[in-house]
């Protein structure tokens, strides 16, 4: 099981979506086939060297990750980078899958996370060669798809989240999940 | 960590031959996977709110849904207690999808 943050050392990262090759069930009645657009995105190159490198200094740094390899990602990374990025044929720089587990609970906080940000900088910038990286930060604004409230937006919100992060990221860290669900 | 049992057996759903199994035997797959009797009852009544209260993960509702043939979207209705084409129109886009695979 992975641990609150794992980071990937897989060399070649596929996109999930195109391991599955069995077919619409015979019995569906609504749905029809081919309803969902299936991505066809080439492989992700990994970086195996800064994710090793990222991994010992988080380490260092009292975050005691998980590694996992021979796992393909979902739409949460193909989806934004497919639009923030040309790649056919090819992608055109390798990334470092660095996995936040926030989907079953006990979560880390939002002052948890603000933390490893900030010591995942340090250990970029400490990689011995001079590398250009970009840090994505994926995931849902106002999202919900449990429950009685599933379908909930709140772009206000949303609008104020993304300027808290660029600005003030600290009001946003001392955030409590609670907090952070009722907005969001 | 009562809710283990039904999201395994919800997620063993990726496997071909379990999907064939559900589908073609129901009853037979919940006694092999010894869901209890509440359990093999929200799934027989496809109980989408219902499951997300006994814990069951989002993630497994939509691996069900897809073997079945029910939507995303549908779910999501479901859960609001809404018609899908209520649901939709509190949408941007009016679309339709599922995990299953084409």
């Amino acid at each position: 099981m992975l641990k609150s943050f794992a980071v990937s050392h897989e060399e070649a990262i596929s996109d999930h979506t195109q391991e599955t090759t069995s077919t619409w069930p015979a019995s569906s009645a609504r749905l029809p086939p081919r309803t969902r657009q299936r991505s066809a995105l080439p492989p992700l190159q990994g970086h195996p060297k800064l994710a090793a490198h990222i991994g010992n200094a988080l380490f260092a740094e009292e975050f005691d990750l998980s590694f996992f390899q021979d796992k393909a990602l979902d739409h949460g990374a193909f989806s934004p980078l497919s639009v923030l990025w040309p790649h056919e044929p090819a992608w055109p720089a390798p990334i470092v899958p660095l996995q936040v587990g926030v989907v079953q609970f006990p979560i880390p906080s939002a002052k948890r996370c603000y933390k490893l940000g900030q010591a995942l900088r340090r250990a970029i910038e400490s990689y011995p060669e001079d590398l250009r990286v970009v840090i994505i930060a994926t995931g849902g604004l106002s999202h919900q798809v449990h429950g009685e409230r599933a379908g909930f937006n709140n772009v206000a919100w949303d609008e104020r989240f993304m300027d808290l992060l660029e600005k003030d990221p600290a009001t946003l860290s001392e955030m409590t999940h609670a907090q952070l669900a009722s907005a969001a | 960590m009562k809710a283990y049992r039904i999201n395994k057996f919800l997620h063993e759903l990726i496997v071909p031959a379990n999907r064939a199994r559900f589908l073609e035997a129901p009853e037979d797959a919940f006694a092999q996977a010894a869901l209890s009797d509440e359990e093999r009852d929200l799934i027989r009544r496809r109980a989408w709110r219902e499951m997300i209260h006994y814990g069951v993960s989002f993630f497994m509702l939509e691996k069900l849904g897809a073997v079945i043939g029910t939507s995303n979207l549908h779910i999501y209705a479901a859960m609001r207690g809404e018609t899908l084409e209520e649901f939709q129109k509190s949408r941007n886009a009016q679309i339709l999808y599922s995990t299953a695979p084409r």
